[in-house]
């Protein structure tokens, strides 16, 4: 990915994720769930923020401010599906798959952040101004 | 969210449009595209009386030379001036602004004049029309009168149109021969309204350095905001780094864009002035390429 400090932007350039299933039922579903994740995860990390001011009044009333990201935000996703380690709690084997992609997208973009800026990202989302902020631009 | 309930006008003539304007004035809102307005009226934000929809007057569409200049009727949607070919060699500025118009379906439907007249401060056109020096030209039935781009953007959603008022086309001066063009600006998603940005215009002589500059900033006051001074500096100078780094400090000098959830106002000082350097930065480049 890359960092513009001097606008803040966050480019997510590619992005993987591996998992781990145990069985896959139906592959088409699976990968649904990991793109769709991914997309919930990219909307986390850059863009959904609840605000609320001083008396508690929410400012991100609607989905003009409450920003969640379109195609032009969620870039490809490799995935590496596996079957290598079948849960043994049920007959079949399957586990749960739904938001797999999502969960550790904050994490992965939040360091590759710190790794381009050399410091530690503690908040999440990377709104520009806290990248701005972090960058010490 | 629905609107709240309206009457609805849809005059065929522009002279039936002003009759309906001069009757009505304060209690209705003209529909062009809807981009802006619709929206705002299903927020409930925005709780006109009476529309008068003036998508069938034909004669308020289309762009037209006139002796060198480009005249862009206030019902021209964006996208025709986004593909014409005459915009593309004449004006480049306007069809690289319009690019950066909300999304394809917004841009297909949207028009020129809506635009302008809404007056959003984080609009493209009001600050590539600042930049171009553009003029408005306007009608009521009490007469037709034109006034510069600086008279006619007043404060956050507002012009100095009367409200029985009507925009009837916008006049955008020739670009004199040396000149190269140039925009940029920020959101934090495709098609958002800009969090900063830059409308650049530099006429370089043959020596390279720089005859006249205009910047246009959006989304940095009440309205497009001209850099005077910043334009002054460049005068006379060559384009390099230091020169134009200068310029863009100078151009947010004693700006205060208001703050948002999306951006405090220093956040988008520092934004403003990215985007005046790559935009100097960038017209500077265009321009070198073609001596």
């Amino acid at each position: 990915m890359e960092v513009d400090p001097k606008s803040g932007a966050v480019h997510v350039r590619r992005f993987a994720v591996a998992y781990d299933v145990g069985r896959v039922v139906n592959p088409m579903l699976m990968e649904g769930q990991i793109s769709g994740g991914f997309a919930q995860g990219i909307g986390g990390t850059l863009l959904e923020e609840f605000s609320f001011d001083s008396s508690g009044q929410p400012l991100a009333a609607s989905f003009m401010d409450y920003l969640l990201p379109t195609s032009e935000e969620v870039p490809d996703v490799d995935m590496l599906v596996t079957e290598d380690a079948p849960s043994p709690l049920n007959p079949l084997g399957v586990k749960g798959a739904g938001e797999g992609g999502t969960a550790a997208v904050g994490a992965a973009i939040g360091n590759a952040v710190s790794d381009a800026l050399g410091v530690e990202v503690t908040r999440l989302p990377l709104s520009p101004q806290r990248v701005m902020e972090l960058a010490g631009a | 969210m629905k609107p709240a309930l309206f009457e609805y006008d849809d005059p065929a003539t522009l002279d039936a449009a002003l009759d309906l304007l001069a009757r009505y004035g304060d209690e209705c809102k003209v529909l062009a595209g809807g981009q802006s307005l619709v929206p705002l009226m299903n927020f409930r934000l925005a709780r006109p009386g009476r529309l008068i929809d003036i998508n069938g007057i034909d004669s308020l569409a289309g762009i037209k030379l006139e002796g060198g200049s480009l005249s862009i009727g206030a019902m021209t949607r964006h996208v025709d001036l986004e593909r014409s070919e005459e915009v593309a060699h004449g004006w480049p500025l306007l069809a690289e602004a319009i690019g950066w118009v909300g999304h394809g379906q917004i841009r297909n439907r949207g028009t020129v004049g809506g635009s302008v007249a809404h007056a959003d401060p984080a609009a493209e056109l009001p600050a590539a029309l600042a930049v171009l020096d553009a003029k408005f030209h306007i009608r009521s039935k009490r007469g037709a009168r034109t006034v510069g781009w600086d008279q006619f953007f007043v404060a956050e959603f507002t012009t100095s149109l009367a409200p029985d008022e009507l925009l009837i086309s916008i006049e955008v001066p020739p670009i004199e021969a040396g000149t190269a063009t140039a925009f940029v600006e920020y959101a934090r998603r495709h098609g958002d309204f800009a969090l900063g940005g830059a409308a650049v215009m530099v006429k370089v002589a043959r020596d390279g350095s720089c005859e006249k500059a205009s910047i246009a900033l959006l989304s940095a006051g009440p309205a497009p905001v001209r850099a005077r001074n910043a334009e002054a500096m460049l005068a006379g100078k060559t384009l390099d780094e230091a020169v134009i780094g200068a310029a863009a400090d100078e151009a947010v000098r004693d700006l205060h864009p208001t703050s948002d959830i999306h951006g405090s106002s220093e956040y988008r000082v520092k934004l403003l002035r990215t985007m005046t350097e790559r935009g100097l930065r960038k017209a500077a480049k265009r321009a070198a390429g073609r001596t």
